[in-house]
């Protein structure tokens, strides 16, 4: 126990600590973002629980409401703590470290655990608490509900984590027996990323495959939600009993007094034996697992490789900055996320749908072509967006780019070679994600003109995003983690392409709105569309032009600027 | 203090192994001194026996405790420097240090005491509460150290301990070794320098391709070389182990 706690506040020490290099105004304006960001999210969240309170009393549907509420909350410590467990687990340079302590490896498991687990609670309560009291308070419920919901948001992160950590073993495994770990790691990594939406996505159709009816029948609706939601509880059941005994909802035919003890066995027992599974696993497996991973692969494999030529410079750099970044699991899961991530939520968007197969022809079109845009406003965020790879790729180089300067290569090349690379990636995740909406969404000219619009703008924003990262990057970074995650600087570029990507969703959607409320202006809104889009194209292509341009200029005197 | 017998590591699947057949006995007090060249499994062997890696055949007993069986209790007796400086570099040294004194159980007092007199002796006091990440190598290195002395060791494991140290601190970092042999404890350490193994060791082993090819004293080493120098006697005993191997 002693261990533990001194394991822990060592690890919440380093984790945690102001990094004292980010200048103030930078860290202002991203704090702010986030706040607003943070603001928007919970707002439309408890707005809709507000929206939908009486109709959930009238159908007697809290707890489901709870636990949908629940599921949300693991869905986003599943995706955004699966990668933390992968890294802080296995791939953490205080791996040797704390091997050549007296202290046992499932002491060392279970403190890097703590931690992951202490980081996800605070963004789990974050936005679990405002929504768990607005749910409350809309709900009418007794202060039960507010003692065991508050115990559920303690609890809950500590399941999915677990479940990761459980699995990550074997996984481990199977990495360490691959001659390149690095690269192997980051694709399963990546995978899993993509099974844990498939997963979500499976749920998710189980959930909507109730009969709704032809769209028009609000009653009939209702009852397939309700159908859809206790389908959901089934599977969901430990967030489901955590539900039922917080609105203190009977099961299996028993009073209240007696269902309440059976949720709460449902829920302490599962939690209590996955604690005890991975506790088992931990003893047993964690220590090989990362002796396997910290030999590394030494000795060559015995197969006679031959010299590769890259043909010219720019191929060379295009393929160390590749390799570099893919062979480094906490880069590649950040640079490679929107190539898995995005195609997938296109493709669950569309799939979960309304269906208006019953609705009138002129509906049906409008919904089509909403969704349609709506599509390309995702593949604006995070296609464009999410590209890591493109702001933190001079930050990434860290200390090895003192050695890059003394290449005989100029900043011209070097810069070209990584725009390519990263031009490449988020070109790859646009285009999977147009080709995915084109197959589930089915609307074909939304598509084709957004991606004539995405071209461009896609071009610019890497060029940005480099160039704004050139200004002054963050080099002095110890772990990767600490480059892609805790490198405020890294995000601004996501951010302000995050209001352009509101602005533009505001701008595209108008029209379509505008056609429904006075379809007797068809024809000049019909004129105004063309206008739209006419001009987000000029101004794509123009931001295009002015950022190729102002990097490929600045990139020499910004490079001979930074110090190492 | 330390038996090492017929230890063998192998790595995952290969058939290359990095420790063969290793046996090496350390008595109290001595400071014992781990040469070899590149690759010849030396930090292989301070990885073993600071229960960093595992191994597969032989034993390993730090103060009469079995490294396999009991890696806590031995672990205690081991202060370990490794090449690669500390991980944890947003803290303090002073945080730092207060972690391995509470990992190893040493008393605010004596902690206090012993702190102290390291930092005087490596003029660190002045950055003890300054973050680690802003320390020079060589200071990250002397924090290190102190990190490893902080529970005052029986066994002292140093992996190539000279690199990036300034001609003074690495004369403290002698005398410190020294020191800490005169009171009953014992140093292993890796070094690429022969002249510091030849000054300050009182036995040396050479390892070449895993195998222990030689462990010996000063006195022995200078009557079987030809000049009576540790370096012509290292570069024949390593090129026929090369040989014999090969």
């Amino acid at each position: 126990m002693k261990d533990w706690l001194c394991v822990i506040k060592l690890l919440v020490k380093s984790m945690f600590k102001k990094n004292t290099n980010e200048r103030k105004g930078l860290k202002i304006f991203v704090g702010f973002s986030l706040a607003l960001l943070y603001a928007v999210i919970l707002f439309g969240i408890c707005s809709t629980i507000v929206a939908i309170a009486p109709a959930l009393i009238e159908y007697e549907l809290q707890s489901e409401a709870l636990m949908l509420l629940f599921a949300v909350g693991i869905l986003v410590i599943l995706i955004f703590g699966t990668t933390s467990i992968l890294t802080v687990l296995y791939f953490s340079r205080d791996t040797e470290f704390f091997m050549s302590l007296p202290v046992s490896p499932s002491t060392v498991f279970f403190a890097k655990l703590t931690t992951v687990y202490l980081g996800m609670l605070a963004l789990e309560a974050a936005i679990m608490a405002p929504c768990l009291i607005t749910l409350g308070v809309m709900l009418k419920m007794s202060a039960v509900f507010y003692i065991v919901g508050f115990f559920a948001v303690l609890t809950l992160p500590a399941l999915p984590l677990m479940l990761a950590s459980v699995i990550a073993i074997p996984l481990m495994y199977v990495v360490s027996l691959f001659r390149n770990k690095g690269a192997m790691t980051s694709i399963v990594a990546i995978i899993m990323f993509g099974l844990f939406f498939a997963g979500y996505y499976i749920i998710i159709m189980n959930v909507s495959s109730g009969d709704a009816g032809d769209g028009t029948d609000i009653s009939a609706i209702v009852i397939g939600i309700k159908d859809s939601l206790k389908k959901a509880a089934d599977i969901l059941l430990p967030i489901s009993a955590v539900a039922r005994l917080a609105t203190l909802t009977p099961v299996y035919g028993l009073g209240v007094g007696l269902s309440s003890l059976v949720n709460t066995a449902i829920y302490i027992g599962f939690t209590a034996v996955l604690f005890l599974i991975a506790y088992l696993l931990s003893n047993l497996a964690y220590r090989k697992g990362v002796s396997r991973m910290t030999e590394g692969s030494r000795r060559n494999d015995g197969k006679h490789r031959e010299f590769k030529s890259s043909g010219n410079i720019t191929s060379a750099l295009m393929r160390t900055e590749w390799r570099q970044m893919v062979r480094t699991p906490a880069f590649a899961i950040n640079c490679l996320m929107c190539v898995v991530i995005l195609p997938l939520i296109i493709g669950v968007m569309n799939f979960t749908a309304v269906d208006m197969s019953g609705a009138a022809a002129e509906d049906a079109e409008f919904v089509k072509g909403m969704y349609g845009l709506i599509n390309i406003t995702i593949l604006f965020m995070m296609g464009v967006g999410l590209n890591y790879g493109a702001s933190t790729c001079i930050t990434r180089e860290g200390e090895s780019f003192g050695f890059g300067k003394s290449l005989p290569v100029t900043p011209v090349q070097w810069v070209k070679a990584k725009r390519i690379v990263y031009l490449l990636i988020s070109y790859a995740a646009i285009v999977l994600g147009c080709i995915v909406s084109l197959f589930t969404a089915q609307d074909i000219w939304t598509v084709i003109v957004g991606l004539g619009f995405l071209v461009p703008y896609n071009y610019a924003f890497v060029n940005f995003a480099i160039y704004y990262d050139l200004t002054a990057p963050f080099l002095k970074w110890t772990t990767p983690r600490e480059a892609m995650k805790r490198n405020f600087k890294g995000m601004v570029p996501f951010l302000i392409n995050m209001g352009m990507s509101v602005i533009f969703m505001f701008v595209t959607l108008s029209p379509k709105i505008a056609m429904l409320v006075m379809p007797e202006y068809a024809a000049a809104i019909g004129m105004l569309t063309v206008v739209i889009w006419g001009v987000l194209y000029i101004v794509a292509f123009i931001l295009a032009f002015v950022f190729h341009r102002k990097l490929t200029k600045k990139a020499s005197a910004l490079y001979e600027r930074i110090e190492i | 203090m330390l038996k090492i017998r017929n230890l063998t590591k192998v790595y995952g699947k290969s058939t290359v192994k990095a420790l063969d057949d290793v046996s090496l006995e350390l008595k109290k007090g001595e400071i014992f001194g781990f040469l070899g060249p590149n690759g010849a499994g030396k930090t292989t062997m301070i990885k073993v026996l600071t229960g960093i890696l595992p191994y597969g055949e032989g034993s390993i007993e730090i103060c009469g405790e079995d490294l396999h069986k009991n890696p806590r209790a031995a672990k205690l007796n081991v202060g370990y420097v490794p090449d690669s400086h500390i991980v944890f570099d947003k803290l303090t040294g002073r945080e730092y240090v207060d972690f391995m004194a509470d990992i190893y159980g040493v008393s605010m007092a004596q902690r206090k005491e012993r702190a102290e007199k390291l930092l005087a002796s490596f003029s660190l006091t002045e950055d003890f509460d300054r973050p680690i990440k802003d320390y020079s190598h060589g200071m990250k290195q002397k924090i290190c150290i102190i990190g490893a002395l902080i529970h005052n060791p029986k066994l002292w494991v140093l992996d190539e301990p000279m690199t990036g140290l300034d001609p003074q601190s690495a004369f403290e970092l002698k005398e410190l070794m020294r020191e800490h042999c005169n009171g009953g404890n014992t140093v292993f350490f890796s070094t690429h320098v022969l002249d510091v193994a030849e000054k300050i060791c009182d036995r040396i082993g050479i390892i070449v391709k895993g195998k222990l090819v030689m462990a010996g004293s000063m006195q022995e080493i200078r009557e079987a070389s030809e000049d009576g120098s540790l370096e012509e006697f290292f570069l024949s005993v390593a090129s026929n182990a090369e040989e014999s191997v090969k």
